[in-house]
């Protein structure tokens, strides 16, 4: 089920939270159990027989949970125990994500003749895979106990909220608001409204972006002209990031609404200046899960030799590359930021000057990385890596295409607004505001502002809402990227 | 009050009224129409798990088509796109809408392959030869003119394209064909004089002017004795009703984006005495009289029904064969293949003939050669417009075998 449909916002989440606040608010063991068991039927509504993998999940690592726990003390069988549960994970996922990617590999380079299977991918299961590992791991590192029922540790891996598309949620950051969490009038509107703000990201913005790129990304790419070329790419750098981080806003604020507290997943990552900065930025749970369970345990940083840096950064990135796809336009996008990445850390990238110039310094940097980011981007987003090459050659006028077309400039003018609004709020305009009215909270003409400006604000938010629920009406462009990863 | 708090407490506001008014608003029967929806979608003896799929997908459909006062949506939705200045609409169906330089909302057609379209038409025409019926192809103008086309500099509009290229092939193998872009897009008139702003069909006037010109054609090339009077708009009574018609372009983006258009019924005002046989499947509906109690849909020019009515559909259409006789004057028998552009036409050419028969392919299930070997009509006319060019329209079924065949 999508969060931006229909039958979420008008049937499912209000009935959720009128039966969770109404009946079930006697007992928190009730209510974890009438969770579980709607994230469950919210997974099995795209497709109902993955539930079944995804139960299957929540048991083996229920049961590896505790049996990590019981031999914690005992390193070799600790880790025997880790081994299995990294291979039985890791092996659910190589199934239905790899198992046709490699075949098709083999048969293609070694000259094999593998059957190769055609295998439907469970939605989100690299999200509810890696949240599974983070419950062992957690419980094996000591940050967190075990459960000993097994529909907590269900309620932990399949909250519905946080399901499909993130954010990571680690067990030790959860493992307390499982039982002990606490819900409030204020953290319910702080979640709804953030919810609202997560739809609109996701409804007005991400999928108008989405339409846009879409027309360049399906034209042949040796007939794109240079301007439509660079127009698709900057739609689909917009799309990718309110998709995203719409989906991500609209999970923390339904968590927020039923008392847990989730990470941000998101920082404002087209402000970076370095790709490493980018990446602290976006989709941060997904980069610190692989620093913590990857990276670190590989040494990190603190090891003697350059190489070996090169070597930990190149099989995180390879990872992270392979994570969102089994498509070598994936990997090569994650190499893209291991060699960007190395060459940052090597060179010590982040505290470079250019000489006296600290405003040029930071246009540079920053123009660095959003082209990187945004030739990143178009490899992400092309079918396979001939027409990620080609496209690319379009963006640096050495295609067949023409140089400019009418299309990019009718389609920006008829979305200047779109436009507008998206470079705008991909930057950190709303703390500011904050900030700024911070400082000035006592002057008194901002002082009879404020009734008024939380009515205006309420009453935007719920206009925008409206307008948003009718280009649902309309059935517009819905499905959310990540939900294929 | 903090802000969120407000937001929260009018945005559950607004969701309660959807919860509740999807239930309660008017016709709306969300539970009977899952119901209804499940049981045509997922046969009986379908296995378990795809009929739980069955039943998610029903619960989707009726969520989107009970959503509370869902016409006032897409009025929202039409009106925010006016407000953003958008000419360019996303659509599930076409994929974009248009809004072109005459105001008026229009999809593109396409590039196409003729090639199939061809084939059986010169079959058709094959089978025709063998009965001695002449065959003439009839092209009406898409709305969007390939010369002038209104539309936004990096689109084209291929239908007049596929109509050349269409024309082109048959009438080398010697097909007649009557353009009638040439003649309707002839002089200052522009697609704005010839079609409806919010629907993709022709005006009711430029219909009536196409009828004359395949009627002097008849009369020209295929031994037709129209009278002229009856060509002359001053045999006809003409209606003018003002914002009157929301058309199918139109219905897609709302009134508050595409505006609504006048429609002008034209109707005999000579003495008419016609029988009608519409005939659908197994149904059959015969009615006899004059022009207004025989040949139209009263209820399709009530006031009382809203403007997105469709209007057009006045004169009859949309069926898989009609029959109309006419017991006064009138010489010739016509068999026409037909699209929706032809609805007026017959209505206007059938008083004028001894009879006039209309089949429509999307309808009509049998074999139509043998159809026309039986009727022997004196002509034989396809009258499609230029965004035809699919199978379906081309389907004769020729190669069908007719009852007495199979027995």
């Amino acid at each position: 089920m999508l969060f931006s449909s229909l039958i979420f916002i008008f049937l499912f989440l209000p009935v959720v939270v009128i039966l969770y606040y109404g009946i079930f608010r006697f007992s928190r063991k009730l209510q974890n159990v009438f969770l579980l068991v709607v994230s469950l039927g919210f997974y099995a509504w795209g497709e109902p027989w993955f539930v079944l993998i995804m139960i299957g999940s929540i048991l083996l690592n229920w049961i590896f949970g505790l049996l990590v726990f019981q031999f914690r003390e005992n390193i070799i069988q600790a880790r025997l125990i880790i081994t299995i549960m990294l291979l039985v994970n890791l092996g659910i996922i190589f199934v239905f994500k790899y198992l046709m990617f490699t075949l098709e590999n083999l048969n293609h380079f070694f000259g094999s003749s593998f059957g190769v299977p055609e295998i439907m991918l469970p939605i989100g299961i690299s999200f509810f895979t890696f949240q599974a590992i983070s419950y062992v791991i957690d419980v094996y590192r000591g940050k967190g106990n075990p459960q000993r029922n097994p529909l907590n540790v269900g309620l932990y891996i399949s909250f519905f909220p946080q399901l499909i598309a993130g954010p990571i949620v680690r067990y030790e950051t959860i493992a307390d608001q499982i039982m002990n969490r606490r819900e409030t009038w204020t953290g319910f509107s702080e979640g709804s409204t953030r919810f609202l703000i997560g739809f609109l990201k996701k409804v007005l913005l991400a999928n108008n972006f989405a339409l846009l790129a879409d027309k360049a990304f399906s034209m042949p790419a040796d007939e794109i002209s240079f301007s439509f070329a660079w127009f698709g790419a900057i739609c689909y750098t917009l799309q990718i990031y309110y998709d995203f981080s719409g989906y991500s806003d609209m999970a923390i604020g339904l968590g927020r609404m039923f008392g847990f507290r989730f990470p941000e997943n998101f920082n404002y990552p087209y402000i970076s200046r370095s790709t490493s900065e980018f990446w602290r930025r976006w989709h941060i749970s997904l980069g610190s899960w692989f620093r913590d369970y990857v990276y670190f345990p590989l040494g990190g940083s603190r090891v003697n030799s350059r190489k070996r840096i090169v070597f930990n950064l190149l099989v995180v990135w390879f990872l992270t590359g392979l994570w969102h796809g089994a498509n070598w336009t994936f990997i090569l996008w994650g190499l893209l930021y291991f060699i960007s990445i190395s060459v940052e850390k090597l060179t010590g990238f982040e505290g470079l000057r250019l000489g006296n110039h600290p405003f040029l310094t930071v246009v540079m940097k920053h123009l660095y990385t959003m082209l990187l980011v945004i030739f990143g981007w178009v490899l992400f987003r092309s079918e396979n890596l001939a027409y990620a090459a080609q496209y690319l050659s379009a963006m640096l006028g050495l295609s067949t295409g023409s140089a400019a077309s009418g299309a990019a400039w009718v389609y920006a003018l008829e979305n200047w607004v779109f436009l507008a609004a998206g470079i705008c709020f991909s930057m950190p305009v709303a703390p500011a505001l904050r900030r700024w009215f911070t400082r000035n909270r006592r002057n008194p003409v901002l002082q009879k502002m404020i009734i008024p400006g939380q009515i205006a604000f309420g009453l935007t938010v719920t206009g925008l809402f409206l307008i948003g629920i009718t280009y649902l009406v309309k059935g517009s462009y819905n499905p959310f990227i990540y939900f294929n990863f | 009050m903090r802000k969120e708090k407000l937001t929260t407490i009018l945005t559950i506001a607004v969701t309660m009224i959807f919860l509740v008014g999807m239930f309660l608003y008017e016709d709306n029967r969300p539970l009977e129409d899952f119901l209804t929806e499940y049981r045509n979608t997922v046969p009986a003896g379908t296995p378990v798990l795809e009929r739980i799929q069955g039943a998610i997908d029903a619960a989707e459909t009726i969520m989107i088509r009970d959503t509370y006062r869902r016409e006032d949506m897409n009025e929202l939705f039409g009106l925010t796109q006016r407000l953003l200045g958008k000419s360019i609409l996303p659509d599930p169906a076409y994929g974009e809408i248009y809004r072109t330089d005459f105001g008026q909302i229009t999809y593109r057609v396409e590039k196409k392959d003729v090639s199939g379209a061809v084939r059986k038409t010169l079959e058709l025409k094959e089978k025709l030869d063998q009965e001695g019926i002449p065959l003439l192809f009839v092209l009406a103008p898409f709305k969007v003119d390939g010369d002038n086309s209104g539309l936004p500099p990096h689109v084209t509009d291929y239908a007049d394209a596929n109509g050349d290229r269409f024309l082109a092939e048959i009438q080398r193998e010697g097909v007649a064909v009557l353009d009638l872009r040439d003649s309707l897009r002839e002089g200052n008139a522009n697609q704005k004089d010839l079609f409806f702003d919010t629907d993709h069909h022709w005006r009711i006037e430029t219909a009536f002017d196409a009828t004359w010109t395949i009627g002097r054609q008849l009369n020209e090339a295929y031994g037709f004795q129209i009278d002229e009077k009856l060509m002359d708009i001053g045999a006809y009574g003409i209606r003018t009703y003002e914002d009157f018609f929301l058309g199918s372009m139109g219905r897609r983006t709302g009134f508050r984006y595409a505006g609504v258009d006048d429609f002008t019924y034209i109707y005999p005002e000579f003495p008419t005495d016609m029988t009608v046989e519409q005939i659908d499947g197994t149904q059959h509906l015969i009615t006899r009289g004059g022009f207004s109690a025989s040949m139209i849909n009263p209820d399709n020019l009530s006031p009382e029904n809203p403007p997105d009515t469709n209007r057009y559909a006045v004169y009859k259409g949309d069926h898989e064969e009609l029959i109309f006789r006419n017991h006064l004057e009138g010489e010739g028998k016509i068999l026409m293949i037909k699209d929706s552009f032809a609805l007026p036409v017959y209505s206007f050419l059938a008083p004028a003939v001894s009879e006039l028969r209309a089949l429509d392919m999307r309808f009509f299930k049998r074999n139509t050669g043998d159809y026309a070997a039986d009727y022997q009509p004196d002509v034989v006319i396809i009258l499609y417009n230029g965004d035809c060019f699919n199978e379906e329209m081309f389907d004769f079924k020729l190669e069908m075998r007719t009852e007495n065949e199979e027995q």
